[in-house]
């Protein structure tokens, strides 16, 4: 029996999602995004700052890690199982098995962040003082800049665990991506080397939408800086991809 | 006992990736660390920088104040009363828009003894402050209060002891303090002095860390009962020939004289030098964490790869005492992980030093004893990080969320401290009790509560001392090393 495209496009969507959803623990990583990223939002929002809105997002810059680890548990564990060998088999164009990964790990990322995000806004808003109106563009920017952002890191573990296949250094290159890249640049001492290294890596560049205040001073714009983070998820699950076409499992 | 540790090593050893990783996390300690070493350049108008004064100890120290002084041969005891105290503030907060009569509260106006006029000689010093009452300090670093309400103050010296005394009335008199001050020569000088130190701010920047703001400020003392009359010489001690708008237009540092009144107006500050003065040898430690997350991520696998392949029941079966053998595998991988870490630190601390001294640039001097605590203190860093990683895979049995949980736990919390948006207090609250306490050990200056400096963890400056915060992390790791232990004896493997 010959499968037309549209149909085989739905039945790839419909397995990957039995696999994520018969998993005990499907909701864990969801769920933990959202009560880290508002547990450290709130707890930030409750000292303030001086600026107002990317205190109230502090969150995001420990929920990426949940996200990271999620994304990267996706893919990589079907590689630790073998299980990977028993999908392919079934689903021989592993391009879309790729796709149908990242188009439900996205829309699981989305609605988590949605939750995330508001709800860390609206506490910002309930804590701070002198926090501006929910409307004002910078607002916005930096609250929907948030979900793309988080998307984004999403794409990025997706890419590396099919770059890396295990699932713990896939963990670790993305956290170490994330987490240790501004540690290094506070080393640096040159400062044009400073601003290149905070301008080129994703988590740096990317968490600049968060900010609202005092915009001249970054070294990359906000929206500049995220595009930065979403070419570093498409080059890295474009890479990741390829690969996992080219290469046995 | 013997034999597990034997096994453990065995499989440790044996896995390429886990032994290429852990030489890899030394080789990234040594080669970040020179690399920083290396990218070190300082620049300034003239060829080579003017070194900052080193104090008698070897420290890099501020000695910039006025000194009214004569020769003292021999042994010889001042008295003077300090009648009033004033001072002005360049254009402070909330408006930084006017010049604001005042001193700030380590303002020093006082009697010292000092081994000649330059910066960085030996001295003891009787002063009273803008806010702190009377003090004695001696060679930059000691300080000791004495009685807040008096004016009269007193230093004498006797052979290389000299003692400083206050009194309220000018008859009962308090002795404050002797101090020791070794190497003396037999005539020193002596006299009256005043200082005032930068008015300090740090407000949180926009987008973390702190702006640190210094506003010049001058003092100006009128000394009267002087107890020594004769030929007054005036010194601008540390002066670096740069002068304020007030200093030009208003009151140059200097003194003048009326029947037995010497007024004395300057600013500076004499005190240990902080982290501004200079880079110090903390550069030289980027690489730790890289090393750190190589470590945790090592120390996961080496236990979580034991129930991933169901090694852990073959392992149980050779080796059924089961608090033993997680024991076993701790201690195996502490061990390494503090073998490679103090090797890999024990190289690039003094290379790198050497590095940065021989392309000439200066490089803030730490004792011998703070360079052994900071390469000791991160090897036992990065080996009690491999034990709560060890630890937190053991629990929770995967690889993935307990390398996300361990670099939550050590490196966020650090990362959260002292680049973030997050303000001072709960900064330094995150640097007491997570975890990255222990990454105190890095502190190469230490601070002192005399001086006025914005110590804060940006500037790498941390709450607790090097061994509280490496018992911080110690008791992380060891309690959760302990619910392994319970988890693994009643869970099935």
């Amino acid at each position: 029996m010959i499968l037309r495209p549209e149909i085989l496009r739905a039945e790839v969507l419909r397995a990957e999602w039995t696999k994520i959803r018969t998993l005990r623990s499907w909701l864990v990583f969801p769920l933990l995004t959202i009560v880290v990223t508002v547990g450290v939002s709130v707890t930030a929002s409750s000292f303030g700052g001086a600026d107002p809105v990317h205190v109230s997002l502090l969150g995001v810059e420990i929920g990426q890690a949940v996200v990271a680890a999620w994304a990267v548990q996706l893919l990589a564990d079907e590689f630790g199982t073998g299980l990977i060998r028993a999908t392919f088999i079934a689903l021989p164009r592993r391009l879309l098995v790729v796709a149908a990964k990242a188009a439900l790990l996205l829309s699981g990322v989305l609605g988590t962040a949605l939750v995330s995000v508001t709800a860390s806004v609206l506490a910002g808003r309930a804590l701070i003082d002198d926090y501006p109106a929910l409307t004002d563009g910078p607002v916005l920017r930096a609250a929907g800049g948030a979900v793309l952002y988080l998307m984004a890191i999403a794409l990025l573990g997706l890419g590396v665990a099919a770059l890396l296949r295990s699932a713990v250094a896939s963990t670790g290159v993305v956290l170490g991506l994330l987490y240790l890249t501004p540690m290094i640049i506070d080393f640096l001492i040159d400062p044009d080397w400073k601003r290149n290294v905070f301008k080129v890596m994703p988590g740096t560049a990317g968490l600049t939408v968060l900010s609202t205040v005092d915009l001249a001073t970054l070294p990359i714009q906000p929206l500049a800086g995220l595009g930065v983070a979403v070419a570093w998820a498409f080059v890295t699950l474009g890479v990741g991809a390829t690969v996992i076409c080219a290469r046995d499992v | 006992m013997i034999a597990m540790l034997r096994a453990e090593w065995l499989k440790l050893r044996t896995v390429t990736g886990w032994l290429g990783g852990l030489v890899g996390a030394a080789v990234v300690i040594v080669g970040l660390g020179l690399l920083a070493a290396t990218g070190i350049t300082t620049s300034c108008m003239t060829a080579v920088c003017p070194a900052p004064p080193t104090g008698p100890d070897g420290m890099v120290v501020d000695d910039h104040f006025s000194f009214v002084h004569q020769p003292l041969a021999g042994d010889g005891t001042l008295t003077a009363h300090v009648a009033n105290f004033t001072g002005i503030i360049t254009y402070p907060p909330p408006n930084h828009d006017e010049l604001v009569e005042g001193l700030v509260p380590w303002a020093k106006a006082g009697l010292m003894i000092k081994d000649g006029t330059k910066p960085g000689a030996a001295y003891a010093s009787v002063l009273l402050t803008g806010a702190h009452g009377t003090r004695m300090q001696d060679n930059f670093t000691e300080d000791h209060a004495g009685p807040a309400d008096a004016r009269f103050l007193r230093i004498s010296r006797s052979g290389n002891t000299i003692r400083g005394y206050a009194s309220v009335d000018g008859a009962q008199w308090s002795e404050i303090r002797a101090v020791t001050i070794p190497g003396l020569p037999a005539t020193v000088q002596i006299g009256l002095f005043v200082a005032s130190p930068s008015d300090v701010t740090a407000t949180a920047g926009a987008h973390g860390g702190s702006i640190v703001q210094a506003r010049f400020t001058q003092a100006k003392a009128v000394f009267d009962q002087v107890s020594t009359a004769g030929a007054w010489k005036f010194d601008n001690v540390g002066d670096d020939g740069v002068q304020t708008d007030w200093e030009k237009y208003h009151q140059a540092a200097g003194y003048t004289t009326d029947g037995g009144r010497l007024t004395v107006s300057g600013s500076g500050d004499i005190a240990p030098a902080g982290q501004e003065a200079g880079p110090s040898i903390t550069f030289a430690l980027a690489g730790v964490f890289v090393a750190l997350l190589v470590v945790i991520i090592v120390a996961v696998l080496f236990m979580t790869a034991e129930y991933r392949h169901g090694l852990l029941r073959t392992t149980l079966t050779a080796m059924p005492h089961r608090r033993r053998l997680l024991t076993a595998k701790a201690a195996v991988i502490a061990g390494v992980v503090f073998v490679a870490g103090l090797a890999a630190t024990a190289v690039t601390l003094p290379v790198a030093a050497h590095l940065i001294r021989a392309r000439g640039n200066f490089l803030v001097p730490s004792t011998t004893g703070t360079s052994i605590r900071i390469v000791v203190g991160c090897a036992a860093l990065l080996s009690l990080t491999a034990v709560l990683a060890y630890a937190i895979g053991a629990l929770l049995r995967r690889g993935v969320p307990a390398v996300a949980l361990a670099v939550l736990a050590v490196l966020v919390p650090y990362l959260l401290a002292t680049t973030s948006l997050l303000p001072t207090g709960p900064a330094v609250w995150l640097l007491r009790l997570t975890p990255a306490a222990a990454f105190a050990v890095q502190q190469a200056l230490p601070s002192y509560p005399q001086v006025a400096k914005p110590y804060s963890p940006s500037g790498g400056y941390y709450p607790l001392p090097a061994w509280a915060g490496l018992l911080v992390l110690a008791a992380w790791a060891g309690g959760l090393l302990l619910l392994a232990v319970l988890r693994t004896r009643r869970a099935d493997a």
